[in-house]
């Protein structure tokens, strides 16, 4: 269960505070994959950093009794003067895998990043799409309940998708995904139902389909606002 | 279970990897931690490890020229080398541990990605890291020292690693407030390091407390740190002279005075130097 009470998350800003949710009161759906829509800037990394714990409400809570993996972004994660494979180990260490199974683990990231030689290389030198599938692999390491997916979808080519979407497939029985992304394919791939996030509210669409098309209204209204 | 600190229930069971006790966690993230700081401070060199040792001995070599220039007489009852080294290596650790603590949370954004990992972690890792560089520095260079004509005698070592734990309570309290200090006034990084300086000639590095006339000894005996110091060597080594102004208890009470401050101060602000929106 997640189960947001009274959150609301501000920030400072030159002309008074911007407050991305105000007073939201909600409780997602059991067992199901989450798309997350909204327009940029409409908070949507932020929801994913309060959900991975890693950031904290103004005030409010969010009640879960299911593990977060950390929000696989397009940035941080990763010190860059250090290699894949030492980023993999030092955070297999962090989470306190034992050393003989980390050697399996970095084996299976290896296979599944796809990355192939880069391994090996420093993370500065990846490209976004190769920064995105490595930290996609490290996570997939780990038996969370819910991945967090912060647009890391949209920078993997087909390929990419496909592997991530078996790998999903293949932890389906206990994992599930929170995803962000403004690919309306990525949702349909990999959600079951959409959340939309404008003006400081969380609306749940049960129907995905309803959801893409009132956060295509939104969109246009927006559109037409300028 | 609730974290009383965040109010968000991190009941997690089953989840995740073998589940673990805080404490099973914290050395794990400490752990992991460690090894990146050691990468990050000599990884990238050719000879890495070697470099540590660099700068206490390019100090000793300084003040043993300079020294020897002037007399080679004892100082205090110890020979010139041993003396300075003496000071120089716990020195080090008190302007070090402090000064790199500020940039903890700056400089290690990208690893708050991961729920586990909290500023203290990253800080206590540092502590470990530098301590471990002097006491291996202080290993290899006493016995080298000794051979080459430095005639000490070990006193009581069981004292002397007494001052030493009260020495570090009192530098660890100063780290750990400057690691909230450090995101809250960026300008501590400026400022800091000139506080820092005047205390390389007040802290007792190249002169004995005793040595000084006893009118001008009260101007500086406000310091712990010259008190630790001369404590350390006193308990180190046979024939120190040692004031009659320094005083265990004052060391004592600093130390535990700096500890509770940085125990309260993070307490206090944990949560603020990692949530955006607070802060610059």
């Amino acid at each position: 269960m997640i189960q947001l009470q009274n959150l609301t998350k501000s920030f400072q800003v030159k002309e008074g505070r911007h407050y991305v949710f105000r007073d939201v009161n909600l409780i997602f759906p059991e067992g199901v994959n989450i798309g997350i829509l909204g327009p940029n800037g409409g908070g949507k990394s932020t929801f994913m950093r309060l959900l991975g714990g890693i950031d904290y409400p103004d005030y409010g809570r969010i009640r879960s009794n299911k593990s977060f993996s950390w929000p696989l972004g397009l940035k941080g994660g990763f010190v860059g003067h250090m290699t894949g494979r030492e980023n993999c180990r030092m955070i297999c260490n962090i989470y306190g895998i034992p050393r003989e199974e980390i050697r399996k683990k970095l084996d299976a990231i290896h296979a599944l990043s796809g990355i192939g030689k880069y391994f090996q290389e420093p993370v500065k030198y990846y490209s976004s799409g190769m920064g995105g599938r490595l930290g996609f692999a490290l996570s997939m390491a780990f038996d969370f309940d819910y991945f967090l997916i912060d647009e890391v979808t949209s920078v993997g080519d087909a390929n990419f998708k496909k592997i991530a979407k078996e790998a999903l497939e293949e932890k389906a029985l206990r994992s599930h995904v929170i995803m962000v992304t403004h690919s309306m394919g990525d949702l349909r791939r990999f959600c079951d139902i959409a959340v939309l996030l404008k003006d400081g509210q969380l609306t749940v669409y049960q129907d995905l389909e309803a959801g893409v098309k009132a956060y295509q209204d939104a969109n246009a209204a927006r559109g037409q606002k300028k | 279970m609730v974290d009383a600190l965040t109010g968000m229930e991190t009941e997690r069971q089953g989840s995740v990897i073998p589940k673990q006790s805080p404490w099973q966690i914290q050395r794990a993230v400490v752990f992991g931690v460690f090894i990146r700081e050691i990468q990050n401070r000599f990884g990238r060199y050719t000879l890495g490890y070697l470099w540590a040792p660099l700068e206490p001995l390019v100090y000793l070599v300084v003040l043993c020229a300079i020294r020897g220039a002037l007399s080679g007489a004892l100082i205090a009852g110890l020979p010139p080398a041993i003396f300075f080294a003496s000071g120089l290596l716990p020195f080090i650790l008190f302007r070090m541990i402090p000064i790199t603590s500020l940039s903890c949370v700056e400089s290690n954004m990208g690893l708050f990605n991961y729920q586990r990992v909290k500023p203290a972690d990253i800080f206590v890792a540092r502590f470990i890291l530098e301590c471990l560089i002097i006491l291996s520095v202080a290993v290899c260079l006493f016995p080298l020292l000794g051979l080459i004509g430095n005639q000490f005698e070990l006193n009581d070592p069981l004292r002397f690693f007494g001052v030493y734990a009260l020495f570090l309570m009192f530098i660890a309290g100063l780290g750990l407030m400057f690691t909230v200090l450090g995101p809250l006034w960026v300008e501590a990084k400026k400022v800091m390091p000139l506080v820092f300086r005047p205390f390389f000639f007040i802290s007792g590095i190249f002169f004995a407390l005793s040595s000084l006339p006893p009118a001008v000894r009260p101007l500086l005996t406000w310091n712990p740190v010259l008190h630790a110091l001369e404590l350390m060597r006193f308990y180190a080594f046979k024939g120190y002279v040692l004031a009659s102004e320094v005083s265990l208890s004052f060391l004592t009470a600093c130390a535990l005075i700096s500890f509770a401050s940085g125990l309260a101060v993070y307490r206090l602000f944990h949560i603020k130097i990692v949530t955006s929106g607070t802060i610059k």
